[in-house]
């Protein structure tokens, strides 16, 4: 799931440092969780270099708050996909406007291959596109868990959800995901 | 029977995570779901199989160093906001002078009446101390300000916290400087000459320190020399033409340890890439640790003059050999200071981490005299080939909603494999030189290059910088760049290169200059 594999005993250890301040815990830290928080940011707003701002934010907030978290409550990860959604939130409440692409206007072009996109690969911007014609919810739980591969667990830790509510929002994300591409094609 | 199927659902899923069960495996254990279940676990397969979102390197480079600047600031405030001998001291006098404020149960024993009156001697002197620690060099109460440092020098006894101590008094220095320029007082050239020797101290200091607290300390080394450029530029426009020599200089100095403190956390805080499929095993990947050679016949002329080796964890029994080869493992630290005064031609003993411990001064900056000896014939520079740069693939873009934009799509990624030295011109790698040897040839292949620059630096075993050399690559090639020694060849010993491309290191390789 991650970029390098690490156990929940360094977790731990890597977390006490990162409130003492240490560099090369924060460092660790960032190596590791990167890629996961910016793909969910990707996902979720309109270009590249505003989801690696927001990804960079991220790390800051977790600097700023590190001294609160407990690992009583959410695992670190967790934790870190849950600030990230709060400053995508942010930042959409910040810059209000139109966001949900209407499905007529999100229609692929055609490209060559097959006409069933599902014997062909989906691509990023595909991707994007169908997921802005899905509810919020539905996105992120798309993104968390098929995207960054969290478990329905994870997820429902990130969203504030019971794991059930996950389990029913993750059906009715994919019966709808499946709609959108088969319109597609 | 629709939490039924969202059950099976989820439990599909979870098994074909597992990577263990395929699709119709998966399928056959919910017969009573499955025309409901494929369409969805096929939706999510070709999600998951969409590639990851690909950040640049440099937006994750800046993030990096973004964050750390942060930890760092973090750290230093913590440190300024824990109390002071001080104030501490008078939480103990509190303790201590409290029965002399509060009605007593029994009558004030004679020991504890002469603790008291120490108290109140201890507090006096304090408060002298506390005044003089507000004091500006023109103030006659400035030289307790310093004796009160070197004994709270004198009194820590780990690299690392002297480290911190002279990093702090570094900042207060400049704080000094500050104030008395705000107040027209022009620039002391004392008070810059003392910023620039609690670098050097506070460097030096950082060399010695543990692995592990030394990125933290480089980084607010890092941080304090960023604010001391701040500082001295803007001093340095508002000052006499008197003052502007005393600046340069020191400026010059700050430059020098910023690119060192960078470069050691660079080294220190980024995970070394994994060596790539293309890349031959046959070389060394950096390690932390270096075998030292012998650093008395510096190969090169064009390191910095402050030689000398880092701290050197030999074992305190050791005997000192003319030609230290092999015995003791130093870390390697790229621009650490000397622990001791010495030229560069001198054999040096290594020191033992334990033991006495010589500050450094300012006589450490004595120029060695070395001519140029060696020259570095660059190769051809690649010329812009006719295979085009990549461009990204973007979709046509018929959405009216700036909300909507296309996200970048990246093309293939420029890339620098098979870093190598050799012995001949894009030859195969070498990883042990014999004695004599006056060429060594750094080698590497790029692609999908446009204009983008690759650097190239070469240290000895001590750090000393021997060679920088930056590329400007287009399209795909080998690059092969000649390094040349003087008379007599590279010198025995152990010698690092480091790649950088995109600010950062993306490959070191080591290689050895063995004894006749």
């Amino acid at each position: 799931m991650y970029e390098k594999d690490i156990s929940r005993q360094e977790e731990r250890e890597l977390i006490r440092r990162a409130k003492e301040c240490d560099s090369s815990a924060f460092a660790r830290l960032y190596e590791h969780y990167y890629q996961n928080i910016y793909n969910y940011i990707y996902y979720r707003v309109p270009n590249a270099s505003l989801a690696e701002d927001l990804t960079s934010d991220v790390f800051i907030k977790v600097l700023e708050s590190i001294d609160s978290f407990t690992f009583r409550g959410l695992p670190f990860s967790a934790w870190l996909f849950r600030i990230a959604k709060n400053l995508v939130a942010d930042y959409f409440r910040s810059h209000p406007g139109p966001v949900d692409l209407p499905l007529e206007e999100g229609v692929l072009p055609a490209e060559g291959g097959p006409s069933d996109i599902f014997e062909r690969e989906l691509t990023q911007q595909q991707l994007v596109r169908a997921l802005n014609n899905l509810t919020e919810d539905q996105q992120q739980v798309i993104i968390l868990r098929f995207v960054d591969g969290l478990s329905s667990n994870d997820v429902a830790q990130v969203l504030g959800k019971s794991e059930g509510a996950i389990k029913s929002l993750q059906h009715r994300a994919l019966t709808s995901l499946n709609r959108i591409l088969e319109e597609f094609s | 029977m629709r939490r039924g199927l969202e059950h099976a659902l989820n439990e599909c899923l979870s098994q074909l995570n597992t990577g263990e069960l395929g699709l119709e495996e998966v399928l056959a254990r919910y017969p009573e779901h499955e025309a409901e279940l494929r369409p969805l676990l096929r939706t999510a397969m070709l999600v998951r199989q969409v590639p990851q979102a690909v950040p640049s390197p440099q937006a994750k480079a800046a993030g990096r160093q973004r964050l750390l600047a942060a930890v760092a600031r973090k750290r230093r405030e913590k440190v300024q906001a824990r109390p002071g001998l001080l104030r501490r001291l008078g939480q103990s006098a509190a303790i201590l002078v409290q029965p002399l404020v509060q009605p007593q149960r029994q009558p004030l024993r004679l020991a504890q009446a002469i603790a008291v009156l120490l108290v109140i001697v201890s507090l006096i002197s304090a408060g002298t101390v506390a005044v003089a620690a507000g004091s500006l060099p023109d103030s006659p109460l400035y030289p307790i300000k310093l004796t009160t440092e070197r004994v709270q020098l004198a009194l820590t006894t780990t690299p690392a916290g002297k480290a911190r101590l002279h990093i702090t008094y570094s900042e207060r220095r400049l704080q000094e400087a500050r104030t008395l320029w705000e107040a027209g007082k022009g620039l002391s050239e004392a008070t810059v000459q003392a910023i620039k020797s609690e670098n050097v101290a506070a460097r030096t200091a950082i060399g010695r320190a543990s692995e592990q607290e030394r990125p933290n300390l480089w980084a607010d080394f890092a941080l304090l020399t960023e604010k001391q450029q701040k500082a001295l530029e803007e001093m340095k426009s508002k000052v006499p033409p008197s003052d502007l020599e005393a600046i340069e200089e020191a400026l010059e100095a700050i430059e020098e340890h910023q690119s060192v403190a960078t470069e050691a956390m660079t080294v220190l805080l980024t995970p070394t890439p994994a060596p790539r499929p293309t890349d031959t095993p046959a070389v060394y990947v950096y390690a932390e640790t270096l075998t030292p050679g012998p650093t008395a016949t510096p190969v090169l002329p064009t390191f910095t003059p402050t030689p000398v080796r880092t701290v050197t964890p030999a074992p305190p029994t050791a005997t000192p050999v003319p030609t230290p080869t092999a015995q003791a493992e130093v870390p390697f630290q790229p621009g650490v200071e000397a622990t001791a005064t010495n030229t560069p031609q001198a054999e040096v003993p290594f020191q033992p981490t334990v033991g006495p411990v010589v500050e450094p001064s300012p006589t450490l900056t004595a120029t060695p005299t070395l001519t140029p000896t060696v020259t570095l014939t660059a190769t051809p520079t690649p010329m812009p080939t006719a295979t085009p740069a990549p461009t990204p693939t973007v979709e046509p873009t018929a959405t009216p909603t700036s909300q909507a934009e296309v996200p970048f799509q990246p093309g293939p990624a420029a890339s620098i494999t098979n870093c190598r030295v050799s012995d001949a011109p894009r030859g195969d790698p070498v990883s042990e030189f014999p004695a004599g040897t006056r060429t060594v040839y750094i080698v590497f292949d790029f692609a999908y290059m446009a204009g983008e620059e690759v650097e190239i630096r070469v240290y000895n075993n001590v750090g000393h910088l021997l060679l920088r050399e930056v590329r400007t690559l287009y399209g795909e090639e080998t690059a092969s760049i000649a390094f040349r020694a003087g008379e007599g060849g590279f010198a025995p010993g152990r010698y690092l290169v480091n790649f950088y491309h995109l600010g950062g290191v993306i490959r070191t390789i080591i290689w050895d200059v063995t004894e006749t």
